[in-house]
């Protein structure tokens, strides 16, 4: 694990796409607020994919040129001292006979490591982006929605219910592959458009069988030919990176590409040729598609499969920082319990009991990761009031704990924590309690929700001798049942049980069993310790 | 009421007549006498320096069209020839003014110490002095072309001085008619213009090819010479190579530099009085109709008069010294990093002084977790602490991505040598883009701060050149806002070939959509102006030549928008016309610095936007270069340009205002007296005075130039 949060080294990742019209690269570094910085987007184009669609292997001067590109961006990378880098690609390099040697070439030249990623991920990549993107801006929950991503070797399908990825699947609509079709260069405007839609006619056709796409109520195009679209003829929405385009507005824009050559459209646009002729295709491909699905407009989302790689990675980043985070906290706590001579083991065993019985209960609280954090530490620490002495050891403990310094741990963590283990034993909660009054009510819910979870991790090893390991829970409608191997007797716990179980009862409705494991089923919640 | 037709040749000026009058401009600083002597020189020197550039290169492609028989006017109606005719009158007249000037200005030094003596005024000591100096000096260097040397006509560079002489042999043949000889002497150019002369008190001297015309019988012994003319040419230096890629280019260029000597002669100035037989042979060899010679009253090349004013002492005969100020913006702020987390900053050269730019590349070279530095470079000074810390910054392996550019003119030679300098430390030059100049200004730095990067630019109209930064007024913005640092990484990928353009988060970029962007302001301004509040636009450049920005500044002058322009330079648009641009005023201001500054403002109907840009609005600006066009956004800093823009307008003793006809006058004055440099170097003074360290910098001067 890198310490990179304590130095305050930056974060910067950066994601390569190697594509079928172009590299590119995006550099964003992960800000301490959690935001993602795009520090650079950088684009070159290089026809991958008419060398692997056209004659199924990228020629030596298109390798020649994608790794002159990559040492490029090596310079950028090296100049941001990037700690991380995800390099992709995708079906041009896929699907190319002499994929193996080019993935070499790169990995020597630029010291890149590139990873071939299949249809399905990239969907998922993208659509991930894209949720992220759109957050609660538009309403996705309400109903299907169709996400179309023209790319140069297919066509990425999504269908969404309810916000989620319901069926995804890649398609036959690549707009170089389309190009391909047009075997000369002699064709018409005209002509060459009636042998796509022809083409693409077919294959929507064979869409449709498979998906439902008549019933979609959203249709979102992803692709830089979309946006290139919306560019023009779009308007923009002031939020989640959309635009908006009418289908008589989009229709009317597709014939106006459609009446020029490829040549015309780059220099009319002041666009590449390499994207100006994949631009007709695509667009008759959105506009079929779009039509398949009589939704009114299309929205065009400005996010990409890079966005998804990037949040990926951010997001992973993030995981290790609150890992971090969270191991200075449990070993800060660990400091004060020795600092007591606590019984580590068993002050260590009622923790991950703790934790592993809230992870069972978490539809019962809804509390966050935050909170069974909290939990843990209450369980290392519950008995270190006995330090004062044992007679309300409790009560000790809390004030023990609440007068310390728990590294990472704010101050109204901190209360949360020294009143669940002041609530370990004896009374619950009560409102003659000042210490717990003064905290907001919704503070004293998590207080009560922790406790009662502490007192029944505690029972559970009432003897201090941890024998209670091998359990299984069964949570029934009013009953949680803890099933236990390999024990003679539970008589002690259960009368321990018995005496604390009352607040768990309280706070969750539920009743708190004891039984022997000879015919526990399996459980079917996965849970974690912390450890 | 009829529709005008905006494309009508009557309602736009001719481009190279309205240079002219910008040079006129300058001509009439040289004349004033509210000007300072040594200053007036100077005016009158660059009247010079401008007339050569235009020669070889405005001229020069004149001549080039008709030589291609490209007979389309240009868009004020004008055919190569009718312009070539024009601006013959005009510049002789221009000549002869600046003569009478010299002539002036040279009695009023005098008076204050330093004389420059004609020939005619030597008193029979310099006489003798001055023989003696040229027997010692000059004569031992000398390297006359007989007419042995003069067939076939040798490459006479240009912009230098020669003698021509017609020879008569002392000694010939009985009853022969003695055949008439023809030399040319070129003026050494390692040997100082300006000779002092002994005199009694002050500083007296004679100009060296009046010292060698007046003793070239010792060089010609055994001659009599019956006539002789000091000349001078100015060639073709269009530049035109050919840009197949980058290192090539570099050859290219020094081959330009050689190509330059050989190109065709487009001026031949004479010595007023020259004798005939002589000025008919000089035409025929060196190609040049009556339309390009020009015969002048004294001094052939007044550009040297810059050697007089730059000059130590003579103090009282100069600008009093305007030291720039500490800006106002760093007033308070001790660590540039931290002060422009949290805000932007202005800054007003030559007012304020350039060296937080010099600090800020400095701090970057020297500074840790500075990562990586890129920078364009265009007009540079030879010793430019900038280059230096780059090269260091390099040196101690930083990123440090540098684009030289090699087309700025005239500056080639320089240019490629401080590019290898640069490339020796480390850096990775680029030398410019095949086909564009990058004209563009910006500064990048990217930095290692406590949990992110932080990048840094500075954005500017005027060149990184602390030399000329002191004699240019220039606008800079340095600013760490991340959609703005973003667009100048972009820019770079775009200037070293990394990535394509991605799109730009508040840039605008020329060749690719400067126009654009340029005809949509003033199209917004135009639908969002209405009758109770019109629509302003306030615009301060070098010069306005494009023609559909002009039309679209017809356009809004029709809908009722007002229209403010400061153009110091070339201005084909014609202002108060009626029905056509009568919302229009224009006004050039010509003062003791360069008006260099390109700010613009539009009213927005109240959202006022404020941006600056190193592009004018030329078509060569907009089609030909790399340009950047950056919001101003800092509310703070919008106020000050819109006080700066202001400032412009009010002023009533250096401003001019352009007149329907192509012609400047003063701008009438009611009242007080408002000279707008003046202004805006008080304000500084004022700003600074503020300053709790109380930091007026004094500094001592280490070099004439400075």
């Amino acid at each position: 694990m890198t310490n990179s949060v304590d130095k305050g080294e930056p974060r910067i990742v950066a994601v390569i796409d190697i594509g079928s019209n172009s590299v590119r690269m995006v550099v964003a570094q992960l800000l301490p607020d959690g935001r993602i910085d795009v520090l650079e987007r950088m684009r070159r184009p290089v026809r991958l994919g008419q060398d692997t669609f056209l004659h199924q292997q990228l020629s030596q001067r298109t390798i020649n040129a994608s790794t002159a590109i990559l040492r490029d961006y090596r310079r950028v990378l090296d100049s941001y001292h990037v700690s991380q880098i995800r390099a992709v690609a995708t079906s041009a390099v896929r699907e190319a006979a002499n994929a193996d040697a080019f993935l070499d070439r790169v990995l020597m030249a630029a010291n890149i490591e590139v990873e071939v990623i299949e249809p399905t991920e990239e969907g998922r990549l993208t659509v991930h982006a894209l949720l992220h993107a759109m957050g609660g801006a538009a309403d996705l929950r309400g109903g299907e929605a169709l996400v179309v991503d023209i790319g140069g070797g297919s066509a990425l399908l999504t269908l969404l219910r309810q916000g989620e990825i319901a069926v995804s699947g890649s398609y036959a609509l690549g707009s170089i592959r389309l190009q391909e079709i047009l075997a000369t260069d002699q064709e018409s405007p005209d002509r060459a458009a009636d042998l796509l839609r022809h083409q693409i006619a077919g294959t929507v056709g064979a869409i449709r069988n498979s998906l439902p796409i008549g019933e979609v109520g959203q249709f979102i195009a992803v692709g830089g030919d979309a946006r290139f679209a919306a560019a023009q003829v779009g308007r923009r929405l002031p939020t989640a990176d959309l635009s908006t385009i009418g289908v008589q507005e989009f229709d009317k824009f597709v014939e106006k590409c459609v009446s020029h050559t490829a040549a015309e459209l780059a220099r009319i646009h002041a666009i590449p040729f390499a994207d100006a002729e994949t631009l007709v295709p695509a667009l008759l491909g959105y506009q079929a598609l779009l039509k398949a699905t009589k939704v009114e407009q299309m929205l065009v989302s400005d996010v990409s499969m890079r966005d998804g790689l990037l949040l990926d990675m951010t997001q992973s980043l993030k995981a290790e920082e609150a890992a971090t985070i969270r191991n200075s906290i449990i070993q800060s706590a660990k400091g004060i319990g020795e600092k007591y001579h606590y019984d580590a083991r068993h002050s260590q065993h009622v923790a991950d009991l703790a934790v592993r019985i809230f992870d069972v209960m978490h539809n019962e609280h809804r509390l966050s990761d935050h909170e069974r954090l909290l939990l843990y530490v209450a369980g290392l620490l519950h008995e270190v009031g006995m330090y004062v002495a044992s007679s309300s050891h409790h009560k000790h403990s809390y004030y023990l704990i609440a007068n310390s310094e728990v590294f990472g741990l704010r101050r109204a963590d901190l209360m949360v924590v020294a009143l669940a283990a002041r609530y370990h034993r004896r009374s619950p909660p009560k409102r003659t309690h000042p210490e717990y009054m003064v905290l907001p009510r919704e503070k004293r819910m998590i207080v009560s929700k922790l406790s009662a979870i502490l007192r029944v991790a505690d029972a559970l090893d009432r003897g201090h001798a941890q024998q209670i390991r091998d359990v299984r829970f069964e949570l029934l409608p009013n009953e949680l049942i803890i099933y236990v191997s390999g024990l003679p007797d539970l008589m002690l716990e259960r009368r321990a049980l018995a005496a604390k179980a009352d607040l768990f009862g309280d706070v969750y409705g539920q009743r708190v069993r004891l039984e022997e494991a000879d015919v526990a089923p399996v459980d079917l919640r996965p849970t974690e310790s912390l450890q | 009421m009829k529709k005008k037709n905006l494309d009508a040749a009557e309602l736009y000026l001719n481009r190279e007549l309205s240079w002219l009058e910008f040079n006129d401009r300058v001509l009439r600083e040289g004349m004033a006498a509210d000007v300072p002597p040594l200053e007036r020189a100077k005016f009158l020197s660059i009247v010079s320096s401008n007339l050569d550039e235009f020669f070889m290169i405005r001229v020069a492609g004149l001549k080039q069209r008709i030589a291609a028989k490209v007979s389309r006017p240009d868009s004020s109606g004008m055919t190569a020839a009718q312009q070539l005719a024009a601006i013959h009158e005009r510049v002789t007249r221009m000549m002869s003014e600046q003569a009478e000037a010299i002539g002036e200005v040279s009695a009023i030094l005098g008076r204050g110490g330093l004389c420059l003596l004609r020939a005619e005024d030597w008193t029979t000591e310099q006489r003798r002095f001055l023989k003696s100096y040229f027997a010692t000096g000059v004569l031992p260097v000398l390297t006359p072309l007989g007419a042995e040397d003069l067939e076939p006509f040798p490459l006479l560079p240009g912009l230098k001085l020669y003698l021509a002489l017609l020879l008569a042999p002392l000694e010939h043949a009985e009853g022969e008619e003695p055949a008439a000889k023809v030399a040319i002497v070129p003026v050494p150019a390692a040997l100082p213009r300006f000779i002092t002369m002994p005199t009694t008190k002050g500083v007296c001297l004679a100009r060296l090819e009046e010292v060698m015309a007046a003793n070239m019988e010792m060089l010609f012994t055994g001659y009599r010479i019956e006539a002789s003319l000091v000349f001078r040419i100015a060639r073709d230096a269009d530049i035109a190579v050919e840009e197949e890629d980058a290192a090539e280019l570099m050859e290219a260029m020094q081959e330009a530099i050689l190509e330059r000597r050989r190109r065709a002669v487009v001026q031949l100035t004479l010595s007023a009085g020259a004798d005939p037989r002589l000025k008919k042979w000089l035409m025929g060899e060196l190609k040049v109709g009556p339309q390009d010679v020009y015969e002048v009253e004294g001094m052939l090349d007044p550009s040297v008069l810059m050697q007089l004013a730059g000059r130590p002492g003579f103090d009282e005969l100069k600008y009093p010294d305007w030291p720039p100020q500490r800006s106002r913006d760093m007033i308070g702020h001790e660590d540039l990093w931290s002060t422009l987390q949290e805000q932007d900053l202005l800054l007003f050269h030559p007012y304020e002084s350039f060296d937080p730019v010099i600090q800020l590349v400095s701090m970057a070279a020297d500074d840790p977790n500075v990562l990586a530095i890129k920078q364009t470079l265009y007009r540079t000074s030879g010793d430019s602490p900038i280059v230096a810390a780059l090269a260091r910054a390099a040196e101690k392996g930083k990123q440090v991505t540098v684009l030289v550019e090699l087309k700025a003119r005239f500056d080639e030679a320089k240019n490629v040598q401080w590019a290898r300098k640069l490339e020796d430390a480390g850096c990775y030059v680029i030398y410019g883009i095949a086909g564009y100049k990058t004209h563009a200004k910006a500064l990048l730095i990217v930095r290692r701060e406590a949990h992110r990067v932080r990048r840094y630019a500075h954005l500017s109209t005027g060149n990184y050149n602390d030399k000329t930064a002191k004699l240019y007024s220039d606008l800079g913005l340095m600013t760490s806002d991340s959609d703005m640092t973003g667009d100048v990484a972009s820019f770079f990928n775009l200037l070293t070939g990394y990535s394509q353009v991605v799109g730009w988060n508040k840039l605008v970029i020329a060749p690719t959509g400067l126009r654009q962007r340029f005809l949509d302001l003033i199209d917004r301004e135009i639908q969002a102006s209405t009758p109770d509040r019109p629509g302003l636009i306030i615009a301060k450049l070098n010069s306005l030549q494009d023609k559909r920005i002009c039309r679209a500044l017809y356009e809004a002058s029709q809908a009722g928008v007002r229209v403010q322009l400061n153009v110091r330079g070339i201005c084909c648009l014609r202002p108060g016309v009626p029905d056509v641009s009568e919302n229009i005023e224009v006004v050039s201001i010509v003062d003791r610095y360069l008006e260099h500054a390109r700010i613009f403002y539009f009213r927005n109907g109240g959202h006022e936007e404020f941006y600056m840009s190193s592009a004018d609005w030329m078509v060569r600006n907009l089609d030909k270069r790399l340009e950047i066009l950056f919001p101003v956004q800092q509310e703070s800093l919008k106020k000050r340009l819109y006080e700066c823009l202001g400032t412009y307008f009010v002023d009533n003793v250096k401003a001019r205002r352009l007149l329907p006809d192509g012609q400047y006058e003063p701008v009438p004055r009611h009242g007080k007296a408002v000279r707008a440099q003046e202004q805006f170097y008080l304000d500084a003074v004022e700003a600074a005075r503020t300053d709790p360290q109380g930091v007026v910098e004094f500094r001592p001067l280490a070099s004439p130039e400075a």
